[in-house]
């Protein structure tokens, strides 16, 4: 485990240490891992260079939208789709599936075309409605949830309890392995999201972080130090929920359940 | 998308419609055939991190020191964007002054690895290797985490061992699971774009130009929306029947 770790890690170390280096150390033979010279203003100069304060906003405030709007849709569909049986329910799971094969090159275009059409473009809604639900996060809770026995939901039935009670006391609870990963999964994606955004935004108001950090690559240079920093700064707030979420993942607790 | 599909469209002018000449075009591609090629070979290395991320899950489901720190070391490189960590990565592979130098040079290995045949494919496959592996394995991690205490419980009473319990309790009820992590693996491979785009741009000679890069090419360098929609289209059924087999496959189990 320890071996592995240090294999694991070595990339992100080298992504740390690269954005205290001074330009001539990034090529640099002799520096390949340990700067010669170090330069912690990298950090301050980085965020001077565009409106990043700005982008870093935007890019929470979307990122927390879509993951909070896919927990709640996701679950529910995955819930609807896993343990209730009504016609053509395998036909509109196997035409969620369906969707999620497009290569999502070719879904950029007519996208692109619908949300100008309702006026969306260079807004939070284009930003964040097309994404509000997706099949990957449908398919998901739909076979985790798949995994609860059945005794539990008809105890709580005979005991009485409403469907949306035994939804949000019963399958959630239990699905909290499924669901912290699914919030993870819905931040990282969407906070890294590169490609919509590009096409979606056009004014600084509204760009995300990943633009920003596009803008070091020009035609003649790479500014590599400020990528890393900014890559190193980006990076945190995912690494942040997925810590919070480590606890969740908890084996299914069946004493809690016994009332 | 299929209605593209039909037709020549340079995103210049409006959409032609030609029928299915796109379509019988497509065996006399030579590229396209090749591109299929690598995604295949491709798709293969992906399969086999599914046991190997399953391995690390299990081994993530043991308590021991330092148990959430390993963990997250597995998870970061998730974390990081995949444009970023392809350029971090390209860096690594530079054969004159890339990390892996500190480690090759000793043992003599000069190899330009991102613009060799032979190596640029297995390269991107150990870098979605190191992205990927920690992510599945949390994915493998939850599924573990709902399987009832109480069965492993009642094996332990009834005396069985570790591989049995492996093998008639945990494969079983990971089932539904096991259906997602095939399925989304495969679409996430047969859809991967950025390394190839970032590190290689189609690699030496087309090794590593995948038909997601393909069409990709297809659509925004040669401007043939149409043509780039008929292997998208090809693409789709493909992966499309291959998830239908993978349902069929876990249902009747």
């Amino acid at each position: 485990m320890a071996t592995a770790s240090f294999i694991m890690i070595m990339p992100l170390l080298y992504l740390i240490l690269t954005s205290f280096k001074s330009q001539a150390d990034i090529f640099n033979p002799d520096a390949i891992l340990i700067p010669t010279t170090f330069h912690p203003e990298n950090y301050i100069k980085a965020f001077q260079q565009a409106p990043f304060h700005r982008y870093l906003l935007n890019s929470l405030s979307v990122a927390l939208a879509v993951t909070i709007s896919n927990i709640f849709l996701c679950s529910l569909a995955g819930y609807s789709l896993a343990k209730f049986e009504y016609k053509g329910r395998e036909i509109i799971f196997g035409f969620i599936i369906a969707t999620m094969v497009i290569p999502p090159t070719v879904l950029i275009v007519p996208l692109y075309i619908i949300v100008r059409q309702i006026g969306w473009l260079n807004s939070y809604y284009g930003l964040i409605i097309p994404f509000s639900v997706s099949a990957f996060g449908i398919f998901m809770m739909r076979q985790f949830m798949l995994g609860i026995p059945e005794e539990y939901l008809d105890a709580a039935r005979i005991d009485g309890g409403g469907e949306f009670y035994i939804f949000c006391k019963i399958v959630l609870p239990l699905s909290k392995p499924a669901l912290s990963f699914l919030a993870v999964y819905t931040f990282i994606t969407n906070w890294n999201s590169f490609f919509w955004p590009l096409v979606v935004t056009s004014s600084e108001e509204i760009k995300t972080l990943p633009l920003g950090i596009v803008g070091f690559q020009t035609t003649y240079y790479t500014l590599y130090h400020y990528i890393m920093v900014m890559t190193v700064i980006a990076s945190l707030p995912p690494l942040l929920l997925f810590i919070f979420t480590q606890k969740h993942y908890t084996q299914m607790i069946v004493a809690g359940l016994k009332r | 998308m299929f209605y593209l599909s039909l037709h020549s469209w340079s995103l210049l002018s409006s959409p032609r419609f030609i029928g299915f000449e796109n379509y019988k075009f497509l065996p006399q591609d030579s590229v396209f055939i090749k591109s299929a090629k690598v995604t295949f070979c491709y798709l293969l290395g992906m399969i086999i991190f599914g046991p190997l991320a399953l391995i690390l899950g299990i081994a993530l489901n043991q308590d021991f020191r330092f148990k959430q720190l390993y963990w997250g070391i597995f998870f970061a490189p998730y974390v990081i964007s995949l444009v970023v960590s392809s350029l971090v990565w390209k860096l690594i592979y530079n054969p004159s002054a890339g990390l892996l130098t500190l480690f090759t040079s000793p043992l003599g290995l000069h190899i330009k690895w991102l613009k060799d045949e032979h190596y640029a494919l297995p390269a991107i496959m150990v870098y979605s290797l190191w992205v990927y592996i920690g992510y599945y394995s949390t994915l493998w991690l939850a599924g573990l985490k709902g399987i009832p205490p109480e069965c492993y419980e009642a094996a332990a009473i009834d005396g069985a061992g570790k591989w049995t319990i492996f093998r008639y309790i945990t494969l079983p009820l990971l089932k539904p699971v096991t259906l997602f992590i095939i399925v989304v693996s495969v679409i996430g491979a047969v859809q991967m774009f950025v390394p190839f785009f970032v590190m290689t741009q189609g690699g030496p000679a087309g090794a590593t130009q995948t038909l997601a890069y393909y069409i990709y090419k297809v659509a925004f360098s040669f401007l043939r929306m149409g043509y780039a929609c008929t292997v998208s289209v090809i693409l789709f059924v493909l992966v499309f029947i291959f998830a239908l087999i993978q349902v069929k496959f876990f249902k009747e189990s």
